[in-house]
């Protein structure tokens, strides 16, 4: 159940890292499928909007990147249309911009995973 | 003959106790009889002049291989001795010193019965050690190189290797604190941390397949003030990208450029998936020359993996690929970024 009004931001430096890197946990501490999983998926299971602020990483690889957003479709069974509405990636920093668009980018390109059964 | 005195026969006499409780001791085992084992075995290792994989590559490399096949050979002989001749040494490069500290930390992790000595360091060429010293050749070893000389080079600056198994962005984070020190504002640091990342993502889940003693990655990097150029090298010693790559090409593919380790190099950068066989992942080594590509200035990005090499090349006007095999593998992978950085 989702708590209607509200909305929650979560800046990856401060409630994170501000070194993430890796995909997997055996990867590293801050690996993009703990930051899924701990912190992300658990948000946008209990608020309408989540607001994801990069300021202040010292970059995002794109492994990090598939593995945390890619893996919301591909394996947190939340289609495209659910993260338009209830999630945004956002930074203010010029150089990490292109990092917005290449989550967006993993998004829009990743195929849910067949369960197993 | 004189005659003893007094004091000469008390001195004596304890003398003789004491003579008496060694003989005592000896007799009930507390005192063996050290001797030096006798030397059953010595090797000498020469290292070549010029120690630079762009200048020497067949010599260098055939010398780590030589320093590697020592450290496997009898691992729990202590009567064995092997000298490698590091004082013929009168220029070493980045890339190849990166390399020798690798392959001197598996040798050290192989345990105390292997352990190695600095000898003779007054004969090395000084601005040789002072480069090996400030890259943390010596740390390594547990010594320091006190030779106190004229030999400060302040033209080029090298950052003290570290090592890691994981993807560890605090490292390279570190490492480019201590490079803005050196060169200013790094540009496109974001994009460069992401190139070293993605590096030690690759290593930690495809250079090792198999666990060993060591499955580490060794990262280090240089500035030439002169030249304005940056150099950022990170090296494994794994099992190389040519055999990485193979589980994910058709079968045609695999046997046309089975001998051709450049071109599956090549290859590896092209291909949009890693080895991993799976749709969402890859991009990792394109995000690699991408760092380049996105300055504006010159420079390269260069990967040296079993037989083959890869160098990209940016100049203001255009870019290149350049590929070749070589005569000897180099054990692992060496990637390397050089920037010059004066333009941007």
């Amino acid at each position: 159940m989702t708590d209607i009004e509200s909305e929650t931001v979560i800046n990856i430096a401060k409630q994170f890292s501000p070194f993430p890197a890796g995909r997997v946990r055996e990867d590293g501490k801050y690996s993009g499928m703990r930051f899924r999983e701990e912190i992300l998926t658990p948000a946008l299971r209990k608020y309408k909007r989540v607001k994801v602020v990069f300021d202040g990483v010292a970059g995002l690889g794109s492994s990090f990147l598939e593995e945390a957003f890619g893996g919301l479709v591909r394996l947190e069974s939340m289609d495209k249309e659910f993260l338009d509405m209830h999630l945004q990636i956002y930074t203010s920093e010029e150089e990490l911009k292109d990092f917005v668009r290449m989550a967006n980018y993993h998004i829009e390109n990743a195929t849910p995973q067949k369960q197993s059964a | 003959m004189r005659k003893s005195t007094h004091k000469t026969k008390q001195r004596n006499s304890i003398l003789s106790r004491n003579a008496y409780r060694r003989i005592s001791r000896k007799k009930k085992g507390s005192y063996k009889r050290v001797t030096k084992p006798r030397v059953t075995r010595q090797d000498e290792i020469q290292c070549p002049e010029v120690f630079s994989l762009d200048m020497n590559f067949d010599a260098v490399v055939s010398t780590l291989t030589r320093i590697r096949a020592q450290s496997k050979i009898n691992k729990e002989s202590h009567t064995d001795q092997v000298f490698i001749h590091l004082h013929t040494i009168q220029e070493i490069s980045p890339a190849a010193a990166l390399v020798l500290v690798a392959e001197i930390y598996y040798w050290v992790r192989l345990g105390k019965s292997r352990r190695l000595k600095a000898n003779d360091l007054s004969e090395w060429n000084p601005k040789v050690r002072k480069q090996m010293d400030d890259m943390g050749f010596f740390g390594l070893l547990g010594i320091s190189s006190h030779e106190r000389e004229n030999t400060d080079n302040k033209d080029i600056r090298y950052l003290k290797f570290r090592t890691g198994k994981k993807s560890e962005g605090e490292k390279i984070a570190k490492l480019m604190d201590e490079l803005q020190l050196l060169v200013g504002e790094m540009p496109h640091a974001p994009r460069l941390y992401n190139a070293v990342t993605e590096a030690m993502t690759n290593v930690r889940q495809h250079a090792y397949p198999h666990e060993q003693i060591v499955s580490n990655w060794w990262l280090t990097a240089s500035h030439h003030k002169v030249k304005g150029e940056l150099k950022i090298l990170i090296y494994d010693q794994g099992i190389g990208i040519p055999k990485t790559l193979p589980k994910m090409l058709t079968q045609d593919v695999v046997s046309t450029l089975r001998r051709n380790h450049a071109g599956l190099i090549e290859k590896a950068h092209n291909l949009d998936r890693s080895a991993s066989k799976e749709d969402h992942r890859g991009n990792g080594l394109a995000e690699m020359i991408e760092y380049l590509s996105k300055l504006n200035c010159s420079g390269s990005y260069r990967v040296v993996s079993l037989y083959g090499e890869y160098l990209f090349k940016k100049t203001e006007s255009k870019q290149s690929v350049r590929k070749n095999n070589h005569n000897v593998p180099l054990r692992g992978t060496l990637i390397e970024w050089d920037v010059k950085l004066a333009n941007d």
